[in-house]
């Protein structure tokens, strides 16, 4: 029978500060953990990244409940990670970037969640609790702060870590991986959550004790030497891509050429751009398109095209806000915006937990934008699942991507989109080296 | 092939059933009777349901002969009860349930042990982590009477302004029973108060987690199946209500009962199978418990501890201190798990005293420690326990990890949920800081050798109260045989 034997291992970041310290403010806006090469294969569905989190009014002044510090409480740690990159550690080549990956987390993490699992298992994990007022208090403003922190131990949700085929990480594979956080802003973490952002003008995060754990499995010397002995392999997984765009118009167009072949999902949510790196706001908040005022520039209708004709879905999504000046008064999303945008991050009839509900996705016409939603704050988005029957993906190499939206926009107010592809990648490896076939 | 491994290597190999079988004999396609999962024929099946009372009962023990015929069905019940010691308010503890009755239960073929479990209430307190809170609630309460689940406390409900201070602003959450906080106060339906003798049920399969993977064919088994059920010291049975007095629970003898369903394909087709399968191994997991006594101080020290498995297989490792001094004045009782206590309240302003104590723990076997660093993040202990059981426990950081301040000062039965010091009277009377289980899952597929376990852990701040009791599980690989209609069953 053969054998093979799983170990565990920490890996502390290859760029580690005297002080066992990290925080973007101090300069360390990129944490890389190396998993060396070596005769084994990763099991990414068990890797963490692993520490302390403490939050900070200013240098030496803490977070108090007195104080109007807060975070993404759908996100908790996750606010802190902008970008996720895995690379080869013996080529550097880049197998797998998720640019915005806490704003893609915004999306992912509500909808495939449920109420109880944010407030259980991803609050222990995370430090998401899905109340604003509830996680301040037991995340920015925990009285251990100077002492122990908030504990966390939260998974990297990427198409890589997340396959359930095991990285293998020898010499004639991938050769061992690099695994970088990109850190986001001390700006785009956290808020003020009065009107005011004087007394946040210095606030920052800091990670301490970080460190990224896993599980490796060697198999047994007949195995490896046939995993070894090929002279080429090829590894598939899913992925995000990311794409930036914004509009400030009635008609909200976006436009992309996205190059890729495979393409399962788009999802996009949105946010007044001037919120972006803002301690004033919420930048992480995944919002419906807003005013200048708070209030909601409601979508009326909605299709999404592929080389400039309507695909997937034939018709426009009318809603229930397009039937004239009735129609506006009606506060509650759609709901075929909803399920659209949902069935785009996981099948719909896959979805057996989600906080998504009519509490979190209505039109609130709120000058404090999310500040004081509740179930975890906003959850809307728009999106467009492509193929729920092969799951082999829609090729977009060639065509444009579009969604074309008749809003109630009516003032400036410069709305940023967030777009992110779900596509299906393959990792092709080899005597000359890696190549990633998107 | 080793099921971890297989699951490592290639999802397609993965074994949808821990059964394995001699070579058949013959060439004609029997379905997988004992699999505990759909078959993929279109069979005619029959179910008979028994209604069976213990050939033994007492206050302490009972035993349930069951009669060989059919395939049992792994989810029949055991239905149990306790007489109301009077008319107040007393419940079973949130987090076990009806299990709290049971401290130890075997399954016996002739004179043969296939699964025995001691301490199974403590060990349920265990389990129940990994049914989903929304299931507890809804499906587990009038089952089982267990129901941890969560729901926010809105601070400000007078005020639907908007604004800073509206209606959506909860502080904190609590236990939500489906029924509504009575001020500061949330109680359980009174259908599962035991002033109103609730009967309550408990899966064959629960008891028994080998059960879960196959189902017994009894109707190809000559010897004599029972099960045992070893009762709970009275009073630890139950709990009283705040205000209400310590009570002795006696089992309500004429509700212990066993429901079984006994499942019959076409007749020719369980022939065929039984002709097929004339000797069949089942490979599954038996749990060995062991305790020792800790102090605070004690516990602040790295202590080893050599758990036994020594020559065994052994997957995985389960552990968890009780304060000795709980009884059935609080929610949880003793079936719980403590975690070292913090020094800080909510609103408190930081400072360097300030601080969450901590749980340090590693495990050596074969000369080996399990973890390359000892753990000490609290949230890593929650990964390892989610690694161990492939599921997350459904709790949440206060509860967990003593850490954090969201989990409120209200009240569940009128015992203030927040109350987590062992050494407040009582010995701490809430939830907070009491589902501090720690599990790690033995992933080198190796045989311990004959120096066995050795667990190094220190728990740094344990209050400085009562007496603790560490309680472990090693989970072992045990092989049973049905051959000829015997069974033989012996640890790997």
């Amino acid at each position: 029978m053969a054998t093979a034997t799983q170990y565990n291992l920490e890996i502390v970041p290859s760029n580690v500060t005297a002080n066992g310290s990290i925080s973007y403010r101090n300069g360390n806006p990129v944490v890389q953990f190396i998993i060396g090469e070596q005769d084994a294969m990763l099991l990414g569905n068990t890797l963490r990244f692993t520490g302390q989190f403490r939050a900070f009014l200013s240098s030496g002044t803490d977070s108090t409940s007195a104080t109007p510090l807060a975070m993404s409480e759908k996100l908790g740690v996750y606010s802190t990670i902008d970008t996720l990159t895995i690379k080869s550690q013996k080529t550097g080549q880049t197998i797998e970037t998720i640019r915005h990956y806490n704003r893609f987390l915004a999306s992912y993490l509500p909808v495939t969640s449920s109420q109880q699992d944010n407030m259980g298992h991803l609050y222990t994990s995370a430090l998401i609790l899905p109340n604003y007022a509830a996680q301040t208090e037991s995340v920015v403003n925990i009285p251990s702060q100077d002492t122990t922190g908030n504990h966390f131990c939260c998974a990297l949700p990427c198409g890589l870590f997340n396959g359930r085929n095991p990285i293998p990480l020898m010499a004639e594979a991938v050769g061992g991986l690099l695994v970088e956080l990109h850190l986001a802003p001390d700006q785009q973490v956290f808020h003020s959550n009065t009107n005011d952002a004087a007394q946040t003008g210095e606030a920052f995060y800091e990670f301490k004790d970080i460190s990224l754990v896993c599980e490796t499995i060697e198999p047994d010397a007949q195995t490896l030497q046939t995993l070894k002995g090929r002279s080429s392999g090829t590894f598939e997984y899913n992925s995000i891509n990311s794409y930036y765009q914004t509009i400030n118009s009635a008609n909200g167009i976006i436009n992309f050429q996205l190059g890729l072949s495979r393409v399962l999902g788009v999802f996009a949510n949105i946010v007044p751009a001037s919120h972006i790196n803002n301690y004033l706001y919420d930048g992480l908040a995944t919002l419906y398109p807003t005013n200048t005022d708070g209030s909601a520039a409601e979508i009326k209708e909605l299709f999404f095209t592929r080389n400039g004709s309507k695909f997937p879905l034939d018709f426009n999504v009318e809603t229930i806000q397009g039937r004239g000046a009735a129609g506006l008064t009606n506060k509650t999303v759609d709901p075929q915006i909803v399920y659209y945008y949902m069935d785009a991050i996981t099948k719909f009839s896959d979805i057996k937990r989600t906080s998504i509900s009519q509490v979190n996705t209505r039109y609130s016409d709120d000058a404090r934008y999310d500040k004081d939603f509740a179930d975890g704050g906003c959850g809307f988005g728009v999106g467009v699942a492509y193929d729920r029957v092969s799951d082999q993906g829609v090729d977009f190499r060639s065509v444009n991507f579009g969604i074309n939206m008749s809003l109630e926009l009516t003032t400036d107010s410069p709305q940023a989109f967030y777009l992110f592809v779900h596509n299906k990648n393959t990792l092709v490896f080899g005597p000359g080296g890696l190549q990633v076939m998107a | 092939m080793d099921k971890s491994i297989s699951q490592g290597l290639d999802s397609a190999d993965t074994e949808t059933s821990m059964i394995q079988r001699a070579p058949v004999s013959n060439e004609q396609m029997v379905p997988d009777l004992l699999k505990v999962s759909p078959m993929q024929t279109s069979t005619a099946t029959d179910v008979e349901t028994s209604i069976t009372e213990p050939v033994v009962i007492s206050d302490t023990f009972c035993r349930f002969v069951l009669l060989n015929k059919g395939i049992l069905h792994s989810h029949s019940k055991i239905t149990l009860a306790v007489t109301a010691p009077d008319g107040n308010d007393r419940f079973f503890a949130p987090n076990v349930g009806v299990a709290s009755l049971i401290k130890r239960c075997a399954l016996k073929v002739g004179t043969k042990t296939l699964q025995e479990i001691d301490g199974y209430n403590f060990l349920t307190a265990y389990k129940s982590m990994f049914i989903n809170n929304e299931h507890q609630l809804e499906r587990e309460l009038p089952q089982t009477g267990r129901s941890i689940c969560h729901e926010f406390r809105y601070s400000d409900a007078t005020n639907t302004d908007g604004g800073a201070l509206n209606d959506t602003r909860a502080f904190t959450y609590g236990l939500a029973t489906g029924k509504e906080y009575n001020g500061n106060d949330v109680r359980l339906p009174e259908f599962a108060n035991i002033k109103n003798s609730p009967v309550f049920q408990i899966a064959l399969s629960e008891l028994f987690p080998m059960l879960k993977q196959t189902q017994l064919p009894l109707y190809m088994m000559k010897e004599q199946v029972s099960i045992e059920l070893h009762f709970a010291d009275a009073g630890e049975r139950g709990q009283s209500a705040s205000g209400v007095a310590s009570a002795a629970y006696a089992i309500n003898q004429d509700e212990v009962k066993f429901i079984a369903d006994y499942i019959y394909y076409p007749q020719n087709m369980m022939d065929s199978y039984a002709q097929a399968n004339q000797q069949i191994t089942i490979n599954h997991f038996d749990y060995r418990h062991s305790k020792v006594s800790l102090t605070s101080g004690t516990a602040a020290q790295q202590q080893i501890r050599n758990l036994g498995g020594a020559g065994r297989i052994v997957t995985k490792v389960i552990s968890g201190v009780q304060s000795d001094a709980t009884n059935d004045i609080s929610i949880m009782n003793k079936y719980h798990a403590m975690v070292p206590e913090p020094s800080y309240l909510f609103g408190e302003t930081p400072n360097a005293s300030k601080t969450n104590g901590s749980i340090t723990y590693n495990i050596k076997y074969n000369d080996k420690f399990l973890y390359p660093i000892d753990v000490k993040n609290s949230a890593r202990h929650f990964h390892n326990v989610a690694q161990a059981e492939g599921v997350p426990p459904f709790v949440t950081r206060e509860e967990y990890a003593g850490e954090g301040v969201a989990l409120t000062t209200d009240e569940f039965m009128g015992y203030v949920q927040q109350e987590g010091r062992a050494g407040t009277a009582l010995g701490g009377r809430g939830i907070f800081g009491r589902f501090g289980w720690l599990a790690n899952r033995l992933n080198r597929n190796e045989r311990v050798n004959s120096r066995g376990l050795e667990v190094f852990f220190k728990y740094n701040t344990l209050d400085n109260g009562p007496a603790y009791t560490q309680r472990s599980w090693i989970e072992m690989v045990k092989i049973t045989q049905l051959n000829g209609g015997y069974i033989f069953t012996a640890l790997a």
